[in-house]
C-alpha cells in the first residue's frame, strides 16, 4: 500500500499547454540541442536525429511501449527534479527540457548495467551474441566495473528447446519481454510468456502450446537484446565478428523480405531481416531465414557436357563454344524456359538472347510451385521476380506462356530443344526429368544441382545473388538491389554471363561485362524499370527515422561491431 | 490531547449480528445510501469532494477528486467500473479485514453510494486471497443484499442496475498496486501498468474504473448519514474525517483503532485508550508509521499528527496505517532485512531495478546481520537503494509501480537514521543483541 511516491495515483487537469513553437510540430530541447518532432514521435528515435544516444534493451519501434528494462531513463523538465522518466514510454512535450547525460542520469544508468548483470552468467565466451550483445555493448559504455554481487546467481534452465528453430538460455535472458510481445503482437501466436515472479521469473512457451510454433519463431532471436534465445540453425557455426555482411533480398517468395546475408569465406551463415518499412517491417519469416542454405549446398561447380555416362565436367570456355555449336543449327526452334527466381539483370539478358539468338516471340515461365500464403509477409508465389519477368518480356515483345504450355508441347512432340534458365520447375523433378530425357538438346544454366539437371546436354553453373549484384522486383512491383557478398564459387557465372557468352559466341555480342551493364543498356526499354536508379540503390533505408537498416536486423539498431551503421562489406560492390 | 469525539468506522463493530443484513437494517443500514440517492450523481461526487475524504489505501489522494477523473459518458461511452482494493497485504496493516467481518454492509452501503455516482453498474471487491473468513462474511453480505434486492436490477428499488462480486487474490502483495490489481480481474498476471493512462482512463477492461480501498468506501455512508461538514470537522487540516490504524510491535496493547486524524503517533503508543506503552524501563527506539513501506521514525520522532499531510516534513508517510513500534531491545538490521525480504519476496519482477535491486539489499542486509558485513557493504546498499527509489524526498522511484519504492524507502531510512547499529554489526562482526534479535517479549502486560 502506502504511496504517495508517483506523484499523483491519478492525472492532474493538464496545465494550459504553451502554443507551439513550429505548428504542426512540437519542439524541444534534448541536451541543448532543439529538436522538432511530429506529434507522437518516440523521445528515444527524436533524440538520435540530434546525437544523443539514449541506451534502451525492452523497446523497439515496432512492438508496444514496456518500459520494463529502465535502461533509459533521461531526465525531463516536465517532471520533479530528481525524478527520471523513461525516454520510450513519455512523449516529447512542447517546450520540455530533456538531459540524457547528467550526472544522474549516467549514475543511474550504471546500476541499472550492474542489476541486468547481477544474475547474469556473462559466459560470453560460450555465447553466441557476443560480438552483437547489447549487455556488452552497454556494459562497456555505461559500466565498466565488476559486479559488487556476493554468492551465487539465480540459476536456471540453460538450454530450454522451445521448438524447431529456437532455443533458450533463461540465465542470460533480462525480462525485456520483446520475445513475448512480438509472438503475441505481431506473429498473432501469444505462445511466450512469462513465468514466476521477481528475480526467479523465467521467459517459458505457455503449457497449453507445449512447444513454439510459428512462421516467424526466428524473429525474437534477432529481437532478443542478449543471447537467452538463439537460433538453432545458426547456434555454434560462427562468431559475429568473422562474419561479414552484405544487403540482399531473400528469394523464398514473392514478397521479397530485405535481407542482410552474414557470410565468411564463400558461404552464407543466415539472413538476417533488413529493416524495410514497405516490405517486411523488421521482419522475415521461418522459411526464408533457411532459404540462405541453398547458397551454400548442392551447387554446380563446374560445366557439365553430355548427359548419362558421357557427362563429363569442363572448363567454361570449352562448355560455351560446346554449346554455342550445339545450339547454332537449332536456332529459330529452340524452345527458352525463362526463371522468376532469376534477377532482372539475367532476364533482361537472357530475353534478349531469346529474341534476337534464339529467335523465339514465345517464353515459358517455370521456376517454383505456388505455396502457402500467410497474414502476415509469406505470399503463395514463391519466385522473387515474377513481376521483374512480365515486365520484360512484356518490354521485349515475347509472349509469356506458363509451364503447362510447355509441357504440352513437349509431350506433343512440338518441341525438340530448350534452353533453360534455373532448375526449379512448377512440377516434380522426376516429371520433369522424365519429359526432357526425349528432347534433342537441352542447355540448362544451374545454381544446383538436382533430378531436373541430370538430362541436360549441357548445364551452365549459374551464380546465385549472393555471388553477383542485381536487382528483383517483388509482388507489389517494388525493385530493389541485392548486393555481391562474394565471388561466385567454382566456375559459377551469372545467367546473364552465360548468355551475354553464347550471343558472342552465335555472332550477337550483346557487350555487356557486368550485371550494372546489363542493366543500363538493357532496362531503358523496360517501362517499369526505366526509372528505377540502380547506383542510387543504397541499402539504407530512410524512410523511417530512427531505424538504421544495417541494423541487427529487427533490433532496429546496429550490433556493436558494426555500431557506426556501415556494414562490413566484402567483394566489389562496397556502397 | 485530541480525544476521538464520535466513531465512524468502527461505531457499530460491537453490536450484535452487526455483519447480517438483519442487524444491520436493524441500525438504520442503507438509510445513507437512500438519502444520498436522492442526489443527482454530480452532487454525490461534490459532496465527497466537500467532505475532504482521502483514499485510505496509502496515497492519501482526495476521493472526490479521483472520481472527478472519470470522463463524461459524451467523452467516453464505455461502461465504467468501480473496484474495491480488499487486498490488504501491508505488513502491519489489518483494518479492512475487520471492515469486512464486522461490518460488512457498511462497505456494500458505501458501494451503492460510489457506483451511483460514478455511473457503474459493476463493482468488484478484490480481496485478498489469505483472507478466508473475511471474504466468507463478505459473500454472505453479499447474497443476503442481492436476494433483499439491494443489488440487482433495481438498486435500492431504483432505476439502476448495479451487481457486486468478490474476487479473490491468489496471494500476491503486487495485487493491491491498482493497476496489478486492474490486471488481476482480468485473469492476467499482476504486472502493474504503465501511467498514464491512470484507471480513471482506461482501467478495466479498457473502461473508465475507480480504484478505492475498503475503509475509503466504508466512510461513505457516515458521510451522508451525517453530511460532508460534520465529516469533514471531524477532520483535521485537509484530511476529513477518522482514520483505522493498526499498531502492533513493543506495545502493551496492539490492535486496530479508531483515531482522531489529530492523534499523535506518540499518544497512540501511549495512550489508555491505545497502545497503552512500552512494558517498563523500555523506550521507542523506532517506529514505522504507515506499513513497511514507510519510512522509519526515530523515537524523537513520535510528536507527529495520524493525519496525511503531516509526515510530509519528515519525509515519510501516513500510508495504510501500519504503525510498528519498535524498542530500545530490537535489531534494527534485523527488523530492516525481515521488511527488505518480504518485498525482494514480492517484486512482481516486471522491471529491472526493482526485480534486482530489492534482492540484493536483501542480501546485504543479511551478510551484515550474519556477521558477515564488511566497511563498503552500506555504501553499496545505499546505493542500490538510491537506484531503485532515491530518498529523500518520496516520490523520485525509478521503477514502474511504487513497490520499488515501498522496498528502498525503509532501506535509506533504517541505514541513515540507526547508521551506528549497522555500522556496530560490521564491527563486531556479529549481531549485538544476541539470539534475541526480535527483541525481548515475555515481559508485557
Ligand atoms: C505495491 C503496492 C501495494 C498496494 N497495496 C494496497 C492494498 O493492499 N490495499 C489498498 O487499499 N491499496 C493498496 N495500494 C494502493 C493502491 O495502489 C491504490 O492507491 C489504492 O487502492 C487507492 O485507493 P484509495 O484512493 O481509496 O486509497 C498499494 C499500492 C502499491 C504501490
Ligand atoms: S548475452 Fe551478452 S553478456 Fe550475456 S553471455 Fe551472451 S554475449 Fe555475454
Ligand atoms: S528472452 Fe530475450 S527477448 Fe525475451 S525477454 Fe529475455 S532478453 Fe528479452
Ligand atoms: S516496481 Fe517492482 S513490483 Fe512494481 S512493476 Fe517494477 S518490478 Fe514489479
Ligand atoms: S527502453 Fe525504456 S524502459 Fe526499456
Amino acid at each position: 500500500m502506502s504511496e504517495d511516491k508517483k506523484p499523483a495515483e491519478a492525472p492532474r487537469p493538464p496545465p494550459g499547454p504553451p502554443p507551439p513553437k513550429n505548428p504542426g510540430f512540437i519542439t524541444f530541447t534534448v541536451d541543448g540541442k532543439e529538436v522538432v518532432a511530429k506529434p507522437g514521435t518516440n523521445l528515444i528515435d527524436a533524440a538520435k536525429t540530434v546525437g544523443a544516444d539514449i541506451p534502451y534493451y525492452c523497446y523497439h519501434p515496432r512492438l508496444t511501449i514496456a518500459a520494463n528494462c529502465r535502461m533509459c531513463l533521461v531526465e525531463s523538465s516536465a517532471v520533479q527534479p530528481g525524478k527520471l522518466v523513461p525516454a520510450c514510454q513519455i512523449p516529447p512535450t512542447e517546450g520540455v527540457v530533456i538531459k540524457t547525460t547528467t550526472e544522474r542520469v549516467r549514475t543511474q544508468q550504471k546500476m541499472v548495467m550492474e542489476f541486468l548483470l547481477l544474475n547474469h552468467p556473462v559466459d560470453c565466451a560460450i555465447c553466441d551474441q557476443a560480438g552483437e550483445c547489447k549487455l556488452q555493448d552497454y556494459y562497456m559504455r555505461h559500466d565498466f566495473q565488476p559486479s559488487r554481487l556476493e554468492g551465487g546467481k539465480v540459476l536456471r534452465h540453460k538450454r530450454k528447446v522451445l521448438g524447431d528453430t529456437v532455443v533458450l538460455d533463461q540465465e542470460r535472458c533480462i525480462m525485456c519481454t520483446r520475445c513475448v510481445r512480438f509472438m503475441s503482437e505481431v506473429a498473432k501466436a501469444p505462445q511466450l510468456g512469462v513465468f514466476g515472479r521477481g528475480s526467479h521469473e523465467v521467459i517459458d512457451v505457455a503449457p497449453e502450446y507445449g512447444k513454439l510454433e510459428s512462421n516467424y519463431s526466428g524473429n525474437i532471436v534477432d529481437l532478443c537484446p542478449v543471447g537467452a534465445l538463439l537460433n538453432r540453425d545458426f547456434r555454434f557455426r560462427a562468431r559475429a565478428w568473422f562474419l561479414s555482411a552484405a544487403p540482399s533480398v531473400c528469394t523464398g517468395c514473392s514478397r521479397g523480405c530485405s535481407t542482410v546475408a552474414d557470410f565468411m569465406g564463400q558461404d552464407v551463415y543466415r539472413y538476417r531481416p533488413r529493416e524495410n518499412e514497405a516490405i517486411n517491417k523488421s521482419w522475415l519469416c521461418d522459411q526464408g531465414r533457411l532459404s540462405y542454405k541453398s547458397l551454400n549446398t548442392h551447387r554446380v561447380p563446374q560445366a557439365v557436357l553430355g548427359r548419362g555416362a558421357d557427362a563429363k565436367e569442363a572448363p567454361a570456355a570449352e562448355a560455351i563454344k560446346y554449346a554455342a555449336m550445339k545450339l547454332q543449327p537449332l536456332l529459330g526452334s529452340v524452345a527458352f524456359l525463362a526463371s522468376p527466381v532469376a534477377s532482372n539483370e539475367d532476364l533482361l539478358a537472357s530475353f534478349a538472347f531469346a529474341r534476337d539468338v534464339l529467335k523465339t516471340s514465345t517464353v515459358y515461365v517455370g521456376g517454383r510451385a505456388d505455396g502457402q500464403a500467410d497474414f502476415l509477409l509469406m505470399q503463395a508465389d514463391k519466385n522473387p521476380n515474377r513481376r521483374g519477368l512480365e515486365w520484360i518480356a512484356r518490354a521485349f515483345g515475347l509472349t509469356v506462356q506458363p509451364f503447362d504450355a510447355l509441357t504440352k508441347a513437349l509431350d506433343a512432340g512440338l518441341v525438340k530443344a530448350l534452353f533453360a534458365l534455373g532448375h526449379e520447375v512448377p512440377e516434380a523433378d522426376d516429371a520433369w526429368a522424365a519429359r526432357t530425357e526425349k528432347l534433342e538438346l537441352f542447355v540448362l544454366s544451374a545454381t544446383n544441382e538436382s533430378k531436373a539437371t541430370g538430362p541436360a546436354h549441357v548445364v551452365l553453373p549459374a551464380a546465385t545473388h549472393v555471388e553477383d549484384e542485381g536487382t528483383f522486383t517483388q509482388a507489389d512491383g517494388i525493385t530493389q538491389r541485392f548486393r555481391r557478398a562474394f565471388p561466385p564459387r567454382g566456375e559459377a557465372r551469372p545467367h546473364w554471363r552465360w548468355v551475354a557468352e553464347l550471343a558472342k559466341e552465335l555472332g550477337n555480342d550483346l557487350a555487356v561485362a557486368s550485371s550494372r551493364e546489363v542493366f543500363k543498356k538493357l532496362a531503358p526499354a523496360v517501362p517499369e524499370l526505366a526509372s528505377f536508379e540502380w547506383d542510387k540503390q543504397a541499402p539504407v533505408n530512410q524512410t523511417r527515422p530512427g531505424i538504421s537498416t544495417m541494423a541487427a536486423a529487427a533490433d532496429g539498431r546496429p550490433p556493436g561491431w558494426r555500431e557506426q551503421g556501415v556494414p562490413n562489406l566484402r567483394g566489389l560492390s562496397i556502397p | 490531547m485530541s480525544v476521538l469525539s464520535e466513531k465512524v468506522i468502527t461505531r457499530d463493530w460491537e453490536r450484535p449480528n452487526q455483519n447480517t443484513l438483519a442487524g444491520y437494517k436493524a441500525n438504520g443500514g442503507y438509510k445513507a445510501a437512500m438519502k444520498a440517492l436522492e442526489l443527482p450523481p454530480a452532487a454525490i461526487t461534490d459532496e465527497v469532494k466537500k467532505s475532504q475524504l482521502r483514499g485510505r489505501g496509502g496515497a492519501g489522494f482526495p476521493t472526490g477528486l479521483k472520481w472527478s477523473f472519470v470522463p463524461s459518458l459524451e467523452k467516453n461511452p464505455k461502461p465504467r467500473y468501480l473496484a474495491i482494493n480488499a487486498d490488504e497485504s501491508e505488513p502491519g496493516t489489518a483494518k479492512d479485514r475487520f471492515i469486512l467481518e464486522k461490518d460488512p454492509h457498511l462497505l456494500l452501503e458505501g458501494i451503492a453510494i460510489a457506483c451511483y455516482a460514478l455511473g457503474a453498474h459493476t463493482c468488484y471487491i478484490y480481496s485478498r486471497g489469505e483472507f478466508k473468513y473475511p471474504s466468507a462474511v463478505l459473500d454472505k453480505a453479499i447474497a443476503e443484499a442481492t436476494a433483499d434486492g439491494i443489488f440487482g436490477k433495481k438498486l435500492l428499488g431504483r432505476d439502476f442496475e448495479l451487481n457486486v462480486y468478490q474476487v479473490r487474490g491468489a496471494g500476491a502483495y503486487i495485487c493491491g498496486e491498482e493497476t496489478a490489481l486492474l490486471e488481476s480481474l482480468e485473469g492476467k498476471k499482476g504486472w502493474p501498468r504503465l501511467k498514464p493512462p491512470f484507471p480513471a482512463v482506461v482501467g478495466l477492461f479498457g473502461c473508465p474504473t475507480v480504484v478505492n480501498n475498503v475503509e475509503t468506501i466504508a466512510s461513505l455512508p457516515r458521510i451522508f448519514e451525517k453530511g460532508a461538514e460534520w465529516f469533514s470537522k471531524l477532520g483535521f487540516g485537509k484530511s476529513g474525517g477518522t482514520r483505522l490504524v493498526t499498531v502492533s510491535g513493543a506495545v502493551n496493547r496492539p490492535g486496530t483503532y479508531e483515531v482522531a486524524m489529530d492523534t499523535s503517533l506518540r499518544e497512540l503508543i501511549y495512550d489508555a485508550a491505545y497502545g497503552q506503552g512500552l512494558p517498563e524501563g523500555r523506550t521507542v527506539k523506532a517506529c514505522i508509521p504507515g506499513g513497511s513501506s514507510a519510512p522509519v521514525l526515530t523515537g524523537d520522532e513520535l510528536d507527529v499528527k495520524l493525519e496525511f499531510d503531516a509526515f510530509k516534513p519528515l519525509q515519510s508517510m501516513a500510508g495504510s496505517g501500519g504503525v510498528m513500534v519498535m524498542d530500545d531491545t530490537a535489531c534494527m538490521v534485523r527488523c530492516l532485512w525481515r521488511v527488505s525480504r518480504f518485498y525482494a519476496e514480492e517484486s512482481c519482477g516486471q522491471c529491472t531495478p526493482c526485480r534486482e535491486g530489492q534482492p540484493w539489499m536483501a542480501r546485504i542486509l543479511r551478510k551484515i546481520e550474519e556477521g558477515r558485513g564488511e566497511r563498503g557493504d552500506l555504501d553499496t546498499l545505499l546505493g542500490v537503494a538510491a537506484a531503485v527509489a532515491p530518498w529523500p524526498p518520496i516520490g523520485l522511484g525509478t521503477t514502474i509501480c511504487a513497490l520499488g519504492d515501498a522496498g528502498a524507502l525503509p532501506v535509506q531510512s533504517f541505514v541513515t537514521k540507526f547508521r551506528e547499529d549497522f555500522e556496530q554489526h560490521i564491527r563486531l562482526r556479529r549481531c549485538p543483541k544476541g539470539d534475541k534479535p526480535w527483541g525481548v517479549f515475555g515481559d508485557f502486560k
